[in-house]
């Protein structure tokens, strides 16, 4: 059974009692809350996800709760728990749908270990799965959500998952972020996608999310093999620029913007050692949505050809 | 005890052991000592591998990378032997021997 299966009142009863328990790739999310927002985004951007039956096991227990005390009564907030425990401080109570994503995020870096997990956002067409890391600034969501507009499969827009002993990438589709401009870019661009609200003066500025596609959702269980890494730059100010990154240098940019692997030891290294040793690598500088999504397309196209060859 | 001049010999960290990722003109390196990932070319990833068996002196370990890459024998040789090792050390991913 989909979530859309169940009618906005049961939502939000559900999410007020037992929880609502979502399988989303390969976790199990357990989620409780009493607040409004939460119930309205969660419908609106995880309608397409399978609700799981009572009895599961769940990864994360999650909820999202008022805080108890005066304070409250002047300034509602939102709390974010997980198995019981606090581990932020409230955010204000109109946060609260934007909050379970970014706790769901840290949940997953925190506690999932089995993967070596990158900050990156994946995507994949025909068999052909580019992991696009995620520097401040440097437009990886808004590329991500782009391609994805345009009929690439999303396996994640944040982080990139490589279980041990595979050169595989494990499909986590989840709404995807966008950050104040590129939430008009992306609205203008596609405006067919489902969007959820816009939640402004977070930490990060307005954010807002972008639906999966059905079939990215329906695809999670299906790995991907990684193919092209590709190190995004946008800059309005610069001419499009493409160039083949040493895999040197690439081994030590995707440790960067690793999560876990000063844990994993050397099994973090050589999970990214067999990543490395697959991928095309390269720099890409570009000033506008149409150019990153012909600059990816061109890679993409090199990498196919190189496949069927 | 560490014995100085041209007997000096080297040798790994203590606690080290390093996994290599060999790449065209690129080595990475892995310490699994102190977790710490490297880049380096193939003339410094071969004494480190030579490091690796047992300690060895500048000397030896510069006969070592002329038979390796087909060098000439001169002296920029073991001058950059003598650059490489005092990199290495600053990196804690060497020492010298004691005895």
């Amino acid at each position: 059974m989909k979530l859309s299966n169940l009618s906005q009142s049961e939502i939000v009863s559900a999410l007020g009692g037992d929880g609502v328990a979502l399988s989303i790739g390969p976790f199990a999310v357990k989620l409780k809350s009493r607040i409004g927002y939460v119930a309205r985004g969660l419908r609106r951007l995880y309608g397409d996800y399978r609700v799981m039956p009572d009895g599961s096991f769940y990864d994360f227990h999650i909820a999202i709760e008022r805080p108890r005390g005066i304070r409250s009564r002047f300034q509602p907030q939102s709390l974010f728990l997980v198995d019981g425990e606090t581990p932020f401080k409230p955010l204000p109570l109109n946060q609260a749908y934007p909050f379970f994503e970014w706790g769901l995020n840290w949940c997953v870096a925190q506690y999932s270990h089995q993967y070596l997990i990158l900050h990156a956002a994946v995507v994949e067409k025909d068999g052909i799965a580019g992991i696009i890391p995620g520097n401040p600034g440097a437009g990886k969501s808004t590329l991500c959500a782009s391609l994805v507009a345009s009929g690439w499969r999303l396996l994640s827009d944040e982080m990139a998952l490589i279980p041990s002993g595979e050169n595989t990438l494990i499909p986590v589709p989840r709404p995807i972020s966008l950050k104040n401009n590129s939430i008009d870019i992306l609205k203008a661009y596609a405006p067919e996608q489902v969007y959820g609200d816009s939640y402004h003066d977070t930490a990060k500025g307005t954010i807002a999310h972008m639906k999966p596609p059905v079939e990215s959702i329906e695809r999670a269980g299906e790995f991907a093999t990684p193919r092209l890494l590709i190190f995004p730059h946008f800059d309005p100010e610069s001419e499009i620029s493409v160039s083949a990154f040493s895999k040197g240098q690439s081994f030590l940019k995707t440790v960067e913007c690793s999560f876990n692997y000063d844990y994993l030891g050397a099994d973090g290294f050589n999970r990214i050692k067999r990543l490395i040793s697959s991928c095309d690598c390269y720099n890409f500088t570009y000033s506008s949505l149409e150019e990153g999504l012909n600059g990816v397309s061109d890679l993409w196209e090199k990498a196919l050809s190189d496949k069927t060859n | 005890m560490i014995v100085d001049g041209p007997e000096k010999r080297w040798q790994l960290s203590s606690y080290t052991r390093l996994e290599f990722s060999r790449y065209d003109d690129e080595v990475v390196v892995f310490d699994t000592g102190s977790g710490n990932t490297h880049v380096v070319d193939p003339v410094a990833a071969d004494l480190l591998l030579t490091l690796s068996d047992k300690p060895h002196t500048k000397k030896e370990l510069s006969n070592q990378i002329v038979t390796s890459f087909e060098f000439e024998q001169d002296s920029s040789i073991e001058k950059y032997v003598d650059s490489l090792l005092h990199s290495l050390a600053k990196q804690n991913i060497i020492q010298p021997y004691t005895e």
